[in-house]
């Protein structure tokens, strides 16, 4: 972290130690063992989503709009995120930290709406002990959920002990990091509304 | 530190950096454009009845498939340099991915 290397601040700062690109490789094979995670999910979703016991069925749950709505946020929010480590590539710290800012809002209005969404399923009697479909389908989703508000946390700390630092090469790799992250989020919920709720509709 | 500061604000790109940053830019702009368009098909085509049952599952799986390669080659820049270990972990992950949804969703239940 001294003067001189962040005089000369290169444009991939996050992969300019030996430290970040460790961290880089590192993450990446976490991802890949997460989408393992979620593969046995969505296999037992998929195994178990006729399987509702008497209870409501996915058609009769399922409302499009209000999961349109969560799909566009999810992805505006991963749209914000490259958009901040495209603040990075210019050496901008203060445009990298208001686009991560960003990123956190827009996912906290997606965990509000996902838990207004499973208040209303539980009024309508789809509680997670009433059948294998509303079990499996809340482990899913939860997991997911739980995703997203530990990348909210994750950047939130970012940003906050990072506020008054100068971008350099230490701190660059942690926020590529949390990027990248929030991506991998954004692809489980790709699959999420295509497997689960759009061909839950179709039936 | 505060030196620090002052240099790093007076950081320019270089001409090179700014082509890159630039076509970047676009790149990322244009895959956002067409996720988003993507996005808007599958749920148009599940929302209407111009499409039969089978029809609506292949295209909704198609456009995921899609959807899951930009995101991964464009916003996770797995499509740039120096990203054969990440290659390989995540295409390994889809395979597994695969073989465990066949296995649950297919033959255990």
């Amino acid at each position: 972290m001294s003067a001189h290397q962040s005089s000369t601040l290169p444009q991939h700062p996050e992969k300019a130690t030996l430290e970040g690109r460790n961290k880089f490789l590192g993450l990446w094979f976490f991802l890949a063992g997460e989408t393992a995670l979620f593969a046995t999910l969505f296999g037992v979703y998929l195994g178990l989503r006729n399987s509702n016991a008497g209870g409501p069925t996915a058609q009769e749950l399922f409302s499009l709009p209000l999961v349109f709505v969560m799909t566009i946020i999810l992805l505006v929010s991963s749209m914000t995120s490259v958009l901040a480590i495209m603040a990075m590539r210019r050496k901008d710290m203060k445009g990298l930290l208001r686009w991560f800012i960003v990123t956190v809002i827009l996912g906290l209005a997606f965990l509000g709406l996902e838990i207004y969404e499973f208040i209303e399923y539980t009024h309508e009697g789809h509680q997670f002990t009433k059948s294998a479909f509303a079990s499996a389908f809340y482990t899913l989703l939860g997991t997911h959920g739980a995703h997203v508000a530990f990348g909210c946390g994750w950047i939130t700390t970012l940003v906050i002990r990072n506020f008054n630092r100068p971008l350099d090469t230490y701190i660059a790799p942690k926020f590529y990091l949390a990027s990248l992250y929030w991506h991998f989020i954004d692809v489980v919920w790709i699959f999420i509304f295509s497997l689960v709720y759009l061909l839950g509709v179709i039936g | 530190m505060v030196e620090q500061n002052k240099e790093l604000t007076n950081t320019k790109l270089t001409v090179e950096e700014e082509i890159e940053y630039k076509n970047e830019m676009k790149l990322q702009l244009i895959s956002f454009a067409m996720m988003i368009i993507l996005t808007i098909v599958a749920f148009a085509a599940v929302a209407t009845d111009l499409l039969n049952s089978t029809f609506k599952v292949l295209l909704v799986l198609i456009l995921a498939g899609i959807q899951f390669v930009f995101q991964v080659y464009v916003f996770m820049h797995m499509g740039q340099k120096n990203h054969e270990f990440p290659t390989i972990a995540i295409w390994t992950g889809v395979v597994v991915a695969l073989l465990c949804i066949v296995a649950c969703a297919g033959l255990i239940w």
